[in-house]
């Protein structure tokens, strides 16, 4: 019944780990700190920015407000859990390199697993909802323009996965 | 299309979006300390008792600093010495630092925090700007609460005063601004084995942090090595502020031996950090029953917080502007710097001129009403044109027909087609359009021309492939992008091979801050130099090559040479490769050097800035009279950039300043109570969401800038300078009523409606 | 928060009996999403969380004329559920404008309930639409409407030891003439505190108000009912400047603060606006 001082497994990018770290843990420090997956970023630790989203069991979360404890044996995806791990990259990466909606990039991870969450969806993507999907990620640089762009881009070309 | 004016993609998207970006919150060093700072929650206040004993001796805590174990390093002012780096015997602001606690873990350093023991007596405090000069307010600071005044003084005001048919007259109170930056300021420090530092930094200037770190440490500059890490945002925020941060880390560093990450928390760095400054402008404009402008009076009050920082060069940027881009040859203009115990008033995108911008462009849709004239026309009657080109600065603006250019692309613009002000929904909603002009002075001001240079270093490849490293620091905006264009179309290299980099004090010589919109000018002019030294070289070999006697006839070409019969061509890899095989110099150090030029700061005369650009905004705003409530429905931005270097990215500037604008003008609010924020995070300080960003439409115009690397004039503040009035002259349209106060939230807004 | 322990019960009698056992430094942990929040910021200190969130409470069933909404439910599920979606439109459109994605697919409904924010979105849906608490403890279960469970900022009627495990939402018997609607005003279009909200529900046969039911937010210490502005207007026809003056009526039974978000005088004339908006929506739909 009590998950402190026990080992708890979570899968992070499609491998399963082990680990003693307390279950609370923020999901966002066990990330970074004990995996080394630096890509989530703590923008404000309150969940009003989403610089740490990640998904887990496919939805984008806060990782700044979830604890070990709560997404132990869940399927974690992060950032680097996209594209083909060496270096070819996922079409909604792809997407917002070529639209140019990068630039300082902090909130770019965060960013961009909302909008793979979204895209996995299968939901009908048009402006309005993708900007509601997107609203809990806070960019200062971009104005959202190239974002949106990039994201109805994915769903024009097609979302799958795996593309050539 | 690569180079110049091109779309390539930018050299650090793909890192960017697979989350391999390394910023200084992502790096470790073996035996790295983490640092925190005690920041007071109230001011003034004299420390009455401060004990770092206990905390001393929490577990994982290495060590505790305050003033005492700093004493004459304790200086960190930017420009005046004014500033301690730890509060010393007093605090002034909020979030001033009292003491910097080191420890093993963050988790310690929470407890080290905990464990100091501090008494504060709050002291009588300043916290409005307006009061700061009263004779029985509080003195903030030893030096006094008056820092600085600057002047414009032309022609003859009084007769003016006297005569004018038309004083369009008040005050503006124009609210601060957060950067907001997604990434806080942070800083890792390690000290080097040969007895040096070296500073991972989140900065827009590592040669200001060098400085400051030299000087906390009382080391030569030589000894200290600044590299910028990727930067999460700047906007100004990280202009002169990271300094602080540093010497903090550095310090630390120093004492303990091992390397120190400090890492502000949001909240604190909502409280502490510089903010776009607060200021309260009483504007009086004098005109003739037609509409004429025949003088401007004003006294600008900057309400600079405790310390100086920066605020002085922002002041003077505000006094220089305060005219706007109209032909007023009567001016009286006073703009004070004054010390509060508000928030720590510094750089922000735009540095004074949006507020200015503001209070002009609100004051000139006042007369046009006043006088029966639409906003254009009234605008277009007293704009500086060829005939009337004398600034307020007394100086000859060259090239002004592009400030005609931009107002005849306003005029064209598709929203001035709709009715400036519409009633919807059976008057729930009503919709107004706000228009506002700009001319911005590119560069630094002549009060910074001690700062106004900049290098390159370029080292050609043996395969053609080039490394380039240069003086201005990208956060965002694209200057690496805009460094790799140009260097691939001043040297014909391939822009995909042209590796570049952070910035490294180690590697270019100061180059000054990249602030004033002067990334592109700096940097490119800095390129082409070293560009230039390098063609001297290459082109003798690739005239050798394409069997042409005159190396001066060789073309220039994407890619390459070309003879000039325009038929035979050389690939630039070749020559290079030539010039490898002949052990020839590979490398060149570029320069860039502004021409002096006269200015008398007293008087506000002379030539203030290098050279000017000009631009506008046409907006459309709903405002919701049930709530007060407004929604920016779209932003049409016409600036005269002279030449565009990278579409893309500049593209993604107007954009991102149209949207960061409006967050300033709609629901950016500071609330402060003596001098602390009572909303420092973003839950309630509300920056804006894809939800609230309008549509974002753009003209460029391009007529080359002479002085400007492939005629650039630079993007990155005029993109936000016309954002804020044009939705304030928006709102003021569409509701009837003059705007006076920024920002104009829901709450304010619906007080200007009046009770119903 | 790691001298803080942590359980994370399979069953809800096992939540129960730690809940019991561990006492009132003991709180439930749903999405964390206010509660982590608080934490952070020092103005909570709880000794223990005991994670609910796989005790089975995040499922929604029909149960009679009533739908069970179990207290783990996210904001999403709400808004994804074909029966919730059908029939409690208003509590949707609360979901909807909660927070954003990311919280959304983390708050619970019975967090947002029990956090007992004044401000609280579906908290307001819920006190619209006369929802019951269901509440279970060691010793057994009993139920209670909303409107009693919400007793202050920050304050509902739990005891020590109890879990509110559901909502029972009564559905009324032919809804195509109830008009719900739920609209919030902040200070930007997305994750944002409510300055006010209003949810409504409005039943017109005829043109006559059978039934209205308005809950405020944001404008007292908790979500209240303008009982008089409801009496006003029911049993009366609609019409424009009926729906101007229960307005006001109703903005005249809050109680708001003025704190640094806004004043009490903004906050009433918000209620007053989203209030006749929906009146208005009411009668031409």
């Amino acid at each position: 019944m009590s998950a402190h001082d026990k080992i708890m497994t979570i899968t992070v990018n499609g491998v399963t780990h082990t680990t003693r770290a307390a279950p609370t843990t923020r999901l966002l420090d066990f990330l970074r700190e004990e995996l080394g997956l630096t890509g989530a970023k703590e923008g404000c630790g309150g969940g009003e920015c989403g610089a740490c989203t990640v998904l887990v069991d496919g939805n984008p979360i806060c990782s700044c407000l979830m604890v070990l404890g709560s997404a132990a044996e869940r399927e974690v995806t992060t950032i680097e859990g996209l594209g083909d791990g060496a270096g070819g990259l996922d079409p909604v990466q792809r997407a917002f390199v070529e639209e140019g909606a990068v630039q300082c990039g902090y909130c770019t991870p965060g960013l961009v697993m909302s909008a793979r969450a979204l895209v996995d969806s299968g939901r009908e993507l048009n402006d309005h909802v993708v900007r509601t999907a997107l609203a809990g990620n806070i960019c200062r640089c971009t104005g959202y323009k190239k974002v949106v762009d990039a994201v109805l881009k994915v769903a024009a070309t097609g979302p799958h996965k795996e593309q050539p | 299309m690569s180079g110049v004016g091109g779309r390539s993609i930018r050299p650090d998207a793909a890192a960017k979006v697979q989350g391999r970006q390394q910023y200084v919150g992502d790096l470790r060093l073996p035996g790295m300390l983490h640092a925190a700072i005690l920041a007071s929650a109230q001011a003034p206040a004299r420390i009455r008792r401060l004990d770092v004993s206990a905390a001393r001796l929490v577990q994982g805590v290495v060590d505790v600093f305050t003033a005492a174990d700093l004493g004459a390093h304790n200086r960190i002012g930017i420009i005046f010495d004014d500033q301690p780096l730890l509060a010393d015997g007093e605090t002034r602001m909020v979030g001033e630092r009292i003491a910097l606690v080191v420890a093993e873990t963050p988790e310690a350093c929470q407890a080290g925090l905990a464990a100091v023991e501090l008494e504060l007596e709050p002291l009588p405090g300043v916290y409005d700007v307006e009061l700061a000069l009263h004779a029985d307010t509080p003195q903030v600071h030893p030096d006094g609460n008056l820092i600085k005044t600057f002047a414009v003084d032309r022609g003859d005001l009084e007769a003016v005063r006297a005569t004018a048919e038309v004083v369009i007259e008040e005050t503006y109170r124009i609210g601060g601004q957060e950067h907001a930056y997604l990434e806080p300021q942070g800083c890792l420090a390690a000290p080097e084995p040969t007895g040096g530092m070296r500073v991972y930094s989140s900065t827009q200037c590592p040669f200001y942090v060098r400085g400051a770190v030299a000087r906390v440490l009382g080391m030569p500059l030589s000894a200290v090595r600044v590299l910028q890490t990727p930067t999460g945002g700047g906007f100004g925020g990280k202009e002169d502020y990271p300094n602080e941060i540093a010497a903090c880390a550095a310090l630390a560093a120093q004492r303990t031996g091992r390397p120190v990450r400090l890492l502000l928390p949001r909240e604190l760095d909502f409280q502490c950090s510089t903010k776009r400054h607060r200021m309260s402008i009483h504007h009086r404009l004098y005109a003739d029953a037609s509409g004429r402008v025949l003088g401007v009076e004003a006294e600008v009050l900057v309400d600079a917080g405790a310390y100086v920082g920066m605020s002085t060069v922002v002041a003077e940027r505000a006094n220089t502007s305060l005219v706007g881009p109209y032909a007023v040859d009567n001016l009286r203009i006073r703009t004070q710097v004054l010390r509060t115990n508000n928030l720590f008033g510094g750089p922000f995108r735009g540095f004074g001129a949006p507020q200015v911008t503001v209070v002009h462009e609100c004051q000139m849709d006042r007369l046009a009403r006043e006088v029966g004239l639409t906003p254009l026309e009234v605008r277009r009657k007293n704009a500086l044109t060829p005939k009337r080109a004398i600034w307020s600065s007394g100086e000859e603006v060259p090239r002004v027909e592009r400030l005609g250019a931009v107002l005849d692309a306003l005029a064209e613009s598709e929203v001035m087609r709709d009715s400036p002000c519409l009633v919807e929904d059976g008057g729930r909603y009503r919709q107004g359009t706000g228009i506002s002009v700009f001319i911005y002075g590119c560069n630094l001001h002549h009060g910074g021309q001690p700062l106004d240079r900049g290098g390159a270093l370029v080292q050609l490849q043996a395969d053609g492939s080039v490394t380039l490293a240069i003086g201005v620091t990208e956060m965002g905006q694209g200057a690496l992008t805009a460094a790799r264009a140009m260097a691939a179309s001043a040297l014909g290299a391939d822009e995909e091979r042209i590796h570049i980099e952070e910035v490294d004090t180690a590697l270019v010589a100061d180059s000054g801050p990249t602030v004033a919109s002067r990334a592109t000018l700096v940097g490119g002019r800095a390129i082409c130099d070293a560009a230039e030294q390098l063609q001297t070289r290459l082109r003798p070999l690739a005239a050798e090559l394409l069997g042409v006697s005159d190396p001066d006839t060789v073309e220039l070409v994407e890619g390459g040479y070309q003879a000039p019969d325009g038929g035979r061509r050389v690939a630039f890899d070749e020559v290079v490769a030539l010039l490898y095989a002949r052990r020839l110099n590979p490398v060149a150090a570029g320069w860039y050097r502004s021409e002096p030029r006269d200015y008398d700061a007293v008087t506000g005369q002379g030539q203030a800035y290098m050279f000017y650009s000009f631009g506008a905004h046409a907006t459309r705003v709903r405002v919701d009279t049930w709530t007060g409530k407004v929604q920016v429905l779209s932003i049409h931005a016409i600036h005269d950039v002279g030449r565009v270097i990278h579409a893309n990215a500049i593209e993604g500037q107007v954009e991102g300043g149209a949207v960061q604008a409006m967050g300033w003008a709609c629901m950016e609010n500071l609330i402060l109570e003596k001098g602390r924020l009572l909303n420092p995070s973003f839950t309630d300080y509300l920056v804006p969401t894809a939800m609230d960003a309008p549509t974002v439409t753009m003209v460029f115009l391009e007529d080359p800038e002479p002085l400007g690397p492939f005629g650039a004039r630079g993007i990155g503040e005029p993109s936000f300078i016309p954002g804020g009035a044009a939705i304030a002259n928006g709102i003021a349209t569409a509701v009837g009523r003059p705007v006076t106060e920024l920002p104009l939230v829901p709450e304010r807004v619906l007080a200007m409606l009046g009770k119903e | 928060m790691n001298d803080c322990k942590y359980y994370r019960p399979n069953t809800i009698s096992e939540a129960l009996a730690i809940l019991s056992g561990e006492g009132p430094d003991a709180r439930p942990l749903g999405g964390g999403t206010d509660l982590l929040v608080r934490m952070r910021a020092g103005h909570l200190q709880p000794k223990v969380l005991v994670d609910i969130g796989r005790i089975g409470l995040n499922t929604i069933h029909p149960a009679g004329d009533a739908v069970v909404l179990g207290a783990t439910c996210t904001m999403a599920q709400i808004q994804r559920d074909a029966a919730v979606v059908q029939h409690l439109p208003s509590l949707v459109q609360a979901a909807a404008r909660l927070g954003a994605a990311q919280i959304q697919h983390m708050a619970t409904v019975g967090g947002n309930v029990c956090n007992a924010s004044p401000a609280a979105d579906t908290a307001c849906a819920l006190v619209a639409l006369e929802a019951r608490v269901m509440l279970r403890s060691v010793g057994g279960v009993r139920s209670l409407p909303i409107g009693e469970f919400l007793r202050g900022p920050g304050d509902t009627a739990l005891k020590p030891g109890e879990l509110l495990e559901a909502f029972s939402i009564p559905l009324a018997a032919h809804d195509p003439i109830t008009h719900q609607s739920f609209n919030k005003v902040g200070g930007r279009n997305a994750l944002v505190c409510s300055l006010a909200a209003v949810a409504g529900v409005t039943r017109i046969a005829d043109g006559v108000v059978m039934e209205c039911r308005l809950a405020l937010a944001a404008v007292g210490p908790t979500c209240l009912r303008p009982k008089r502005a409801e009496a006003l207007i029911t049993g009366e026809t609609l019409t424009e400047e009926l729906c101007r003056t229960a307005a006001a009526a109703a903005a005249a039974e809050t109680h708001p603060i003025d704190d640094h978000r806004a004043t009490g005088e903004y906050r009433r004339r918000l209620v007053a606006a989203l209030v006749r908006e929906h009146l208005l929506e009411a009668m031409q739909s």
